[in-house]
């Protein structure tokens, strides 16, 4: 799954949500069971994550895979 | 059960990132493993061939230089693999509906592959073996280069036999998948 923007390489969709939600890197780690490190690599476009991954991070940001992770051709 | 929880909780949530670098870890770590493994116990095996066929030792147990402990431990890793690939069911062989000539043609170049990485392994650990022992003055690499075709003929006959064997088992696996998967 396409997780990054084309231009930056980052995800700047996932960046946005979880600072509208309020939330930290090390917070939305805690909620999804994953590390901080990965998150930020995720937002960062560093690393490709799994869709049970995906749907955890979606779920607590309350954001659908289209809003965060779905890149048009 | 409650205890292997406990551990987990203790150990914090189990990153996937972390799980896979992990797991890339342990799959380069087997591979020299294995391969050094592999190669520790053919060298070993030619060095005491060169011992024997130069008079260097008196002892009836020449032959046995390597480790049994060793060649057991090094045979059981790799029947658990061939139990774990054949349980696959064969991935990167999408053929199997194919005629069987593809499947035969598929088992020789294997068999090819595998002959000749044999015999230059061969030729090489002897050619080892041999400057080690006697030297470089009294070596004869053309011993080594006729062992190694020997050799190699020898090991690709039989890596043919067990991929034909490894290819039929798959294709009853494979089909053994489909049937349980079929929702019909």
């Amino acid at each position: 799954m396409a997780a990054t923007s084309a231009a930056t390489g980052k995800n700047l969709r996932m960046k946005v949500a979880r600072v509208e939600a309020g939330l930290s890197q090390a917070e939305l780690a805690a909620i999804v069971g994953a590390t901080r490190q990965t998150v930020g690599l995720i937002e960062a476009g560093g690393y490709n994550p799994t869709l049970k991954l995906c749907l955890s991070i979606c779920h607590a940001l309350g954001k659908t895979l289209d809003d965060l992770f779905w890149e048009e051709g | 059960m409650r205890f292997t929880k406990s551990l987990r909780a203790f150990g914090g949530p189990v990153d996937e990132r972390v799980r896979a670098e992990t797991d890339r870890i342990y799959k380069v770590g087997f591979w020299i493993l294995a391969v050094g493994l592999m190669v520790y116990q053919y060298y070993g095996y030619w060095k005491s061939q060169v011992e024997w066929v130069y008079g260097l030792v008196d002892s009836a147990h020449a032959h046995e230089y390597v480790d049994p402990f060793v060649r057991v431990l090094f045979f059981a890793a790799f029947l658990v693999i061939a139990f774990l690939l054949y349980r696959r069911g064969l991935t990167g062989i999408d053929d199997f509906d194919g005629p069987s000539e593809s499947s035969t043609g598929a088992c020789l170049n294997g068999a090819a592959l595998a002959g000749l990485a044999v015999g230059v392994l061969t030729a090489a650990v002897r050619f080892v073996a041999q400057c080690q022992l006697l030297g470089f003055d009294r070596m004869r690499p053309l011993d080594d280069a006729v062992i190694g075709v020997f050799m190699g003929l020898q090991a690709g006959f039989l890596v043919f036999l067990v991929l034909l064997a490894y290819h039929h088992l798959a294709k009853r696996r494979l089909a053994k998948l489909e049937k349980d998967l079929d929702d019909d």
